[in-house]
């Protein structure tokens, strides 16, 4: 593959590092730049980098400059966490920054930065790249926590996520540099040939622990236990636009790739006839989703701020997604992924309705939002809509991937597992109830109707309207297998 | 091989002598240039095995990176009244870290370390390292995506040390 080619395969990388380069420089060149047009280029970028991203989609597997993985799995989800990261991008262009505009631009670059570490996250084998996306990402996103340094609860969060994150980022490279020493490569497709040489011939414990390390950094990725202490508290502090993109373009992100990561180094023992020696794993996998399911759902259940209840929510929905990955096989696989996809289409609509009203009634309490959907109607239905996808209720995707989820654990023996998700199931149907009841109930104060937010009314409404129109599930378990065998090691 | 045993007591006597002189010297601004003479003491010792990359690290990040900063962190933050005796105190770390020190040189003593002069001449790095980094096939792509993942870093640190913009910059 010439230089030439290999650009236009990484044409979304690059639109992406070029553009974050443009926003950087745009309030430098214009001076009299308005406030939204670094936003509005960032836009632009995205839009650009997911069209080139559905061109890839079709043009089959490549390794593009040594390391980088152009396959359907990296496309699918990198295209997923830009257009999520877009979501993020026009919630941040409709929100106000009290002090003028500070914190814009730097918001703009700082979620473009994320995205493209997020992408070389996702499209690769090579542990050294995974592992500078995977830091890419958390760097954006602690800065991004803390970007409204004026907002003591801001500051306090960006301190936390920080904290945490280097911690976790630190134990997932000292399993890493063990999974070199194991496999003598980096590539994970190798080392995963080794790692079954290895445990055929008995060694567990050399396996045992960079799997415990590489645990202990995606899971503070995906806020699952025990490594979510961080989640509500971060959620909490920062604003919605951010917690868009942490709840959803972070997440899908760190699930995606821990999905490779499993697929490439575990899957190879498991083809090999290892599926007793790898037994234990799924089971430390299985009950880290039950407790991370019912931690997150109960802990959901009490909260009175939207924020928290949207992070205690999240770590739930996490905890889902791993019961699609501890059945380590190509169905449970692409269970996940359906999940995942389904997940961050209805998280995008639910924290887009979140924003829109908090800024409606001027707080984050849940009390604040009375009388909401009665004057804004089409946001409350949507609202309602999106809530019964999170729960899993029918006529939504929501429905069907849950289900999908559930028969496979309980294919798979995992029937206690079924268990612990119906009744985390209920528990999340509890606590959406919470959130949809006061928007329907009279409302004690009058509000003064500010602007109409257009753009935040129209991306709930279409979110609301794409969980209605996957109930015909086809396309997204189309999408998730595919993606699920580009990975190919099943 | 004469050469080289000069240039191994020298850099080891500056290494260790340099330590010893951080350790127990009253001032801390002259225990962080006896520092200074350790780390450059421990950059030659890598030159002298012929790790030059190593070496080039050595002085950019320890002796211009973190030393600069403890100066900075020492001269911005003056010590506040009676400086502790350094003296009984240094004493006290020595005592606790030699278990450790006999121990690794014990742990050396005992293994054996091969014939000397079998040992292959030592060639440069820095020539393999850069055209590593800058083969297309190579580390090329994290290479610059880590100039980018620092440039976001260096965004958000300046971003959040700024002090705020005046207030009538608002619409």
């Amino acid at each position: 593959m010439s230089a030439l080619d290999s650009l236009l395969w990484l044409m979304p990388e690059a639109i992406l590092a070029l553009g974050a380069c443009v926003v950087l420089a745009w309030d430098l060149v214009f001076k009299k730049a308005r406030p939204w047009e670094s936003g509005a280029v960032g836009l632009t970028c995205l839009a650009g980098a997911s069209f080139f991203l559905f061109q890839r989609l079709g043009w089959g597997e490549a390794d593009v400059l040594g390391m980088v993985r152009v396959d359907f799995h990296g496309t699918l989800f990198q295209l997923a966490v830009a257009l999520s990261a877009a979501a993020a991008l026009i919630l941040e262009m409709a929100d106000r920054h009290p002090p003028g505009r500070e914190g814009r631009t730097e918001t703009v670059f700082l979620l473009m930065a994320g995205v493209l570490g997020a992408f070389f996250l996702l499209g690769t084998w090579n542990l050294m790249m995974l592992y500078l996306g995977f830091e890419g990402l958390g760097l954006a996103v602690y800065a991004l926590v803390a970007v409204r340094k004026w907002e003591k609860d801001s500051a306090e969060a960006g301190v936390k996520a920080l904290v945490y994150g280097a911690l976790s980022s630190g134990l997932m490279l000292y399993g890493i540099s063990l999974l070199y020493g194991l496999g003598g490569s980096l590539d994970l497709r190798e080392i995963g040939l080794e790692t079954a040489r290895v445990l055929a011939s008995g060694h567990v414990v050399e396996v045992a622990v960079p799997f415990l390390l590489l645990l202990a950094g995606f899971g503070f990725k995906l806020a699952f236990l025990p490594f979510h202490f961080w989640a509500p508290d971060v959620y909490q502090g920062s604003s919605t636009p951010v917690l868009s993109f942490l709840a959803v373009a972070s997440k899908v992100a760190g699930a995606a790739a821990f999905l490779r990561v499993l697929a490439g180094w575990l899957a190879a023992g498991l083809d090999g006839g290892l599926g007793e020696v790898l037994a234990p794993t799924i089971w430390i996998l299985a009950a880290i989703a039950a407790a991370t399911m019912l931690l997150g759902s109960l802990a959901a259940l009490k909260q009175k701020n939207l924020h928290r209840l949207l992070g205690w929510s999240s770590v739930a929905q996490g905890g889902f997604f791993l019961i699609g990955v501890a059945l380590l096989g190509r169905y449970g696989f692409e269970a996940a992924s359906a999940y995942l996809l389904v997940y961050g289409l209805t998280m995008i609509g639910i924290v887009a309705a979140a924003f829109f009203l908090s800024r409606k009634s001027g707080g984050l309490q849940l009390r604040t939002l009375r009388g909401l959907g009665r004057t804004h109607p089409w946001v409350g239905v949507s609202l309602v809509i999106l809530l019964a996808s999170l729960v899993g209720l029918p006529p939504t995707a929501g429905f069907f991937a849950k289900w999908l989820l559930l028969v496979r654990a309980w294919e798979g023996g995992l029937g206690w597992l079924v268990m612990v998700a119906g009744l985390s199931t209920i528990l999340t149907l509890v606590y959406a109830l919470r959130l949809a009841r006061p928007l329907f109930l009279e409302s004690e104060t009058d509000r003064p109707s500010g602007s109409n937010l257009w753009p935040v009314q129209a991306l709930v409404v279409g979110a609301a309207a794409g969980v209605v129109a996957l109930f015909h599930f086809t396309p997204v378990l189309d999408l998730a297998r595919k993606s699920v065998e580009s990975l190919r090691f099943f | 091989m004469t050469g080289e045993v000069l240039a191994f007591s020298l850099f080891s006597a500056m290494a260790v002598g340099g330590a010893g002189l951080a350790l127990f010297h009253r001032s801390a601004i002259h225990s962080a240039f006896a520092l200074l003479a350790s780390f450059l003491g421990v950059a030659g010792l890598y030159l002298n095995l012929g790790a030059d990359f190593l070496a080039v690290t050595q002085v950019l990040l320890y002796a211009g990176g973190i030393l600069v900063l403890y100066l900075f962190g020492l001269m911005l933050v003056p010590p506040e009244g009676e400086a502790p005796r350094p003296g009984r105190r240094a004493l006290a770390l020595v005592l606790a870290a030699a278990p450790v020190a006999i121990f690794l040189i014990a742990f050396l003593a005992r293994s054996s370390w091969g014939d000397p002069s079998r040992l292959p001449e030592p060639e440069g790095t820095v020539r393999g390292i850069g055209l590593a980094l800058l083969t297309p096939d190579g580390w090329l792509v994290p290479f610059e995506y880590a100039s980018i993942l620092l440039l976001a870093a260096l965004v958000g640190a300046v971003h959040l040390a700024r002090r705020s913009a005046p207030k009538d910059d608002s619409p």
